[in-house]
């Protein structure tokens, strides 16, 4: 009987030191994962992503005019150039700015085409893209160079990367109408939508 | 019975024991990922594009 009580003795020792061990081992590794049981303290903080882009200008209106008696259509662009009509000059077009934390996708769409928005014989209605800070698309970006159709209800890609570092975060969207003589009398209106998804 | 004895408290020693490492590692502050808002990684802005055209002869009003 007695050995019998050593055994379970020796047993009881054995685990008493195991459970020692664990705690022992538990409160080493927090320490090391967390600091607790260290001089130091740990602060943490999480940084959202939020995709914003917004118009810096918002609008181009080349106000009221017409095309001239002597030819069949009148070219107008937010580059300042206004040819055989007498609507306003306009040399500033929109300007969209990144203002998030994460570079973004940015796709373009307007709500009608040429036919929509102006009518008329040959209606041109045209988009162009430039960086007004170099870089500020570091990817491809959609209607360089020239002047190409609005992407009507079709939302198309404008910029892959559009940064959002505070020195190349602006882009500059330019507008080319081209309106023909027998394009009905009355305003006109198209709007621009971009769309901004962050990479 | 002595034996006896230190068995029942060596006992009680690892129950306390046990215990302890378990509030130990509930005490562990694992801090969960913050959840991205899918809200947040999408923006839509608009910019307008207008102009207004005079009645002429030749668009079918007067002029």
């Amino acid at each position: 009987m007695k050995s019998a009580y050593n055994g379970l003795l020796v047993i009881v020792v054995i685990v008493t030191v195991l459970a020692l061990g664990n705690l022992i081992i538990t409160i080493d590794k927090v320490g090391t994962l967390t600091g607790h049981l260290t001089e130091t303290g740990t602060a943490n903080l999480t940084i959202e992503s939020v995709a914003d882009i917004s118009f810096v200008v918002s609008n181009i209106n080349w106000q009221s005019g017409r095309v001239d008696e002597a030819n069949s259509s009148a070219t107008l662009d937010s580059e300042g150039t206004l040819t055989d009509g007498n609507w306003t000059q306009v040399s500033e077009g929109l300007r969209l700015r990144n203002n998030g934390n994460v570079n973004v996708s940015l796709n373009l769409t307007t709500s009608n085409g040429a036919a929509g928005f102006i009518g008329g014989t040959n209606p041109t209605y045209k988009l162009k893209l430039v960086e007004n800070e170099t870089g500020s698309c570091a990817g491809i970006l959609g209607f360089n160079t020239t002047y190409q159709d609005a992407p009507e209800s079709t939302s198309t890609s404008a910029c892959t990367i559009f940064e959002f570092v505070d020195v190349r975060d602006y882009l500059n969207i330019e507008v080319e109408v081209v309106i023909p003589e027998d394009a009905l009398a009355g305003a006109k209106g198209s709007i621009i939508t971009a769309t901004a998804t962050a990479i | 019975m002595v034996n006896n004895k230190l068995i029942v408290v060596l006992l009680v020693i690892t129950i306390l024991l046990s215990v302890v490492t378990i509030g130990v590692t509930i005490g562990l502050n694992v801090e969960k990922p913050e959840q991205i808002n899918p809200v947040n990684l999408i923006d839509v802005n608009q910019g307008n594009v207008g102009f207004t055209i005079e009645s002429t002869s030749e668009n079918g009003e007067t002029g």
